[in-house]
């Protein structure tokens, strides 16, 4: 009688390997992001991530499009956090021109970028418990992101693509009641956080598909060019805000949360930390936030003067770069976007090795991309 | 390490790297930008890398851009152990760009080059897999070129 | 569903009294199909976050009986969530053959209707209606959670309308 084979990594090659496509269609992929697995039994042996399902030529069109325009555009990078993008598309033509912009207008964006950042968490928040397979965590997270959409609704009329950031300062001034409005969300929010780490975080289950898995040491993570969150799960303690400040962050004191381990808890970990670091640092913008303009003499046909910038703000999901290059017209010459999810997504091709099929969806999701921003 | 030290330092192991100077009454931001030949840009980068002084450990950004008459790639570098960033522009053959890819030392250029093959045509020689990344594998031209025209098609 | 509903209806309307049987039965028909439009979970882009806005709680599309499956062989219901490349096209139209008979599709916001602010891209579809057929278009960019609600009645109102005699 002829005994079962037992598989190892010497024979495993006598073995039929199966080749799985994940996505473009797919709930966990965040969008559409194709994922082309080889697996020996459940573990995988080779991984392709395959992008370009959204690329919607986004950096030909901003050679088409004013530089107002492209604020507009900007909305729909990263769609999650279209107050960030605003924020870098506006840097740019803003120092080139050298315009001064008004205090106030500073802390709004300040005030505008992280409540922004802490309803792209509580994105990541719920869609990774889904993809984890709790359901509950997106009813929590969507509800409490409501409540943000309104604050930004009160502000800049839209949910979602914003368009509220000018260059030279901002569309409109804060409503009378936004204030005492946003203080009033940080006291709600501020225990949900704790809410969120009874139902989630601590969460046995939870705790076993993450803890140590999909792990990334320190210097794999800076050899990729890992930013935001994910750099900082790893180990790194690297904040654009801190290390390479912009705006008005320098007056603002925070702690940025760092990881140990680098695997999917301290991933998940950083990002509720950094909501909580988020809602200190509204705290003080609303604190300290001066009265006057909210925008600066501008022309008002935007042209700035010949010229090249590199400018990179801290996004939710790292380190979110635009390399302009104008020639003294009304549109950009080249527009270059580096989006974090886009460099950030690529590591899959190594570190997806090794691990089982189920793991694939744990370590996809605590990347947290954006497939807008991956494709642009 | 502020800019002119860092300057000296590339210009001194490297000869013919020059301090880019854009032309008259065109900005640049305070970054500094060196200007190196198509041929110079592994050893260089390598140099970059691995010299302690220099410690260049991050990949920012590579990018194409499209002069008219030629192409260019730029590479924006940074360290995130001294705080100091770096540009460097290579000019390239329109008809045949061709450079070294750095992919090798920094895997996070990666995707990087392959973007810049995939819309401007640059052919980074050494690099694992230069295939399409964001387009189709059959699509025809490289989009962001000046002279790109897409042919209409049946989605058109 | 064969004989029943092909063959059927014809013969029944033949006889004394069977156009009250038939629109009677046409009322359950499209009343249960109705009121369990089971869309595929499936987002393009921008405007896929905005429908899981409706997914959420507070607008929470299960209530007309919308609940979201992740594969489109049990789907009746697709929504077009956003832009729709050239390079997505093919899977798309894949997707919507792969569902079955009644099948229904909302292109939802200015991507999805015209292509949007991409309109003169090199590599956007200008209209999901050019690769596959739309029930309902919804504007917007993207369109409020309200909107989609208001989508998913007036698909109802087109159902009600549907008729086992295809005329």
């Amino acid at each position: 009688m002829k005994e079962n084979p037992i598989i190892t990594t010497d024979n495993c090659a006598e073995f039929e390997e199966m080749t799985l496509n994940m996505g473009p269609q797919h709930p966990s992929t965040h969008g559409v992001f194709h994922l082309l697995l080889k697996m020996n039994g459940e573990t995988i042996t080779y991984a392709r991530p395959d992008i370009g399902y959204l690329h919607r030529g986004m950096e030909k069109l901003a050679e088409k499009r004013t530089y107002q325009a492209n604020i507009a555009m900007s909305d729909r990078w990263d769609y999650i956090a279209a107050m960030s993008n605003n924020f870098a598309a506006v840097l740019g033509p803003e120092k080139l021109m050298k315009v001064q912009v008004p205090k106030r207008a500073e802390y709004i964006r300040v005030i505008m970028a992280e409540l922004n950042r802490i309803a792209s968490h509580l994105i990541f928040f719920g869609t990774y418990g889904i993809d984890i397979g709790a359901f509950t965590p997106f009813f929590y997270a969507f509800r409490d992101r409501e409540k943000i959409l309104d604050l930004f609704e009160s502000v800049s009329g839209a949910r979602l693509t914003f368009n509220y950031f000018r260059i030279g300062g901002v569309a409109q001034d804060l409503p009378a009641d936004f204030i005492a409005n946003t203080k009033e969300f940080i006291r709600f929010f501020r225990p949900k956080l704790k809410e969120y780490d009874t139902l989630l975080s601590q969460n046995v289950i939870f705790r076993d598909r993450t803890v140590g898995v999909g792990a990334v040491s320190a210097e794999e993570a800076v050899n990729w060019a890992w930013s935001g969150p994910n750099l900082r799960g790893s180990g790194v303690n690297f904040d654009i805000r801190k290390d390479d400040t912009y705006s008005v962050y320098s007056e603002f004191d925070f702690a940025v949360p760092t990881g140990a381990n680098g695997d999917c808890w301290d991933r998940y970990m950083v990002r509720m930390k950094e909501m909580y670091e988020s809602t200190v640092i509204i705290e003080q913008a609303l604190a300290k936030i001066p009265e006057g303009e909210i925008m600066a003499k501008v022309p008002r046909v935007i042209k700035p003067p010949a010229g090249e910038i590199y400018i990179r703000i801290e996004a939710p999901k790292g380190d979110l770069g635009v390399y302009l290059i104008s020639d003294g017209s009304v549109n950009p010459y080249r527009m270059k976007v580096r989006g974090p999810s886009f460099v950030n997504v690529a590591i899959l091709q190594k570190i997806l090795k090794g691990w089982k099929i189920a793991d694939v969806v744990a370590v996809l999701g605590s990347l947290d991309i954006v497939l807008g921003e991956v494709d642009r | 390490m502020d800019n002119l030290e860092l300057l000296s330092k590339i210009t001194g192991k490297f000869p013919e790297v020059k301090e880019f100077l854009p032309a008259a009454g065109v900005l640049k931001d305070e970054m500094l930008a060196v200007s190196a030949p198509a041929g110079v840009i592994l050893p260089l980068c390598t140099e970059l890398k691995n010299n302690k002084d220099f410690d260049f450990d991050y990949v920012m950004c590579i990018s194409g851009v499209d002069l008219k008459d030629k192409l260019q790639a730029v590479y924006h570098l940074y360290s995130l152990k001294r705080k100091h960033k770096l540009e460097i522009k290579t000019e390239l053959d329109a008809v045949k760009p061709e450079v070294d890819s750095v992919s090798s030392l920094w895997q996070g250029a990666d995707w990087h080059e392959r973007e810049a093959y995939d819309m401007f045509g640059i052919v980074f020689k050494g690099h694992p897999n230069l295939t399409r990344i964001l387009t189709a594998e059959d699509f025809e031209g490289y989009p962001l070129r000046k002279d790109y025209e897409g042919k209409p098609d049946n989605y058109d | 569903m064969g004989i029943i509903l092909d063959k059927a209806p014809y013969l029944i309307e033949k006889l004394p009294g069977g156009g009250l049987v038939i629109t009677s039965m046409d009322w359950v028909i499209n009343w249960s199909r109705k009121s369990s439009l089971w869309p595929l979970s499936f987002g393009l882009a921008c405007c896929a976050i905005e429908w899981m806005a409706d997914v959420g709680a507070r607008n929470d599309f299960d209530r007309f009986g919308v609940f979201p499956r992740p594969t489109p062989r049990q789907a009746d219901l697709i929504f077009i969530s956003g832009t729709l490349t050239k390079k997505m096209a093919p899977r798309l139209k894949r997707l919507y053959d792969q569902m079955a008979e009644p099948k229904y599709v909302i292109a939802m916001g200015s991507c999805a209707n015209t292509g949007g602010p991409f309109y003169d891209s090199y590599s956007v579809v200008k209209g999901v209606d050019k690769v596959i057929p739309v029930d309902v278009y919804i504007a917007g960019c993207p369109p409020r959670p309200e909107n989609v609600l208001l989508s998913i009645l007036k698909l109802q109102e087109k159902i009600m309308k549907e008729s086992i005699l295809k005329k």
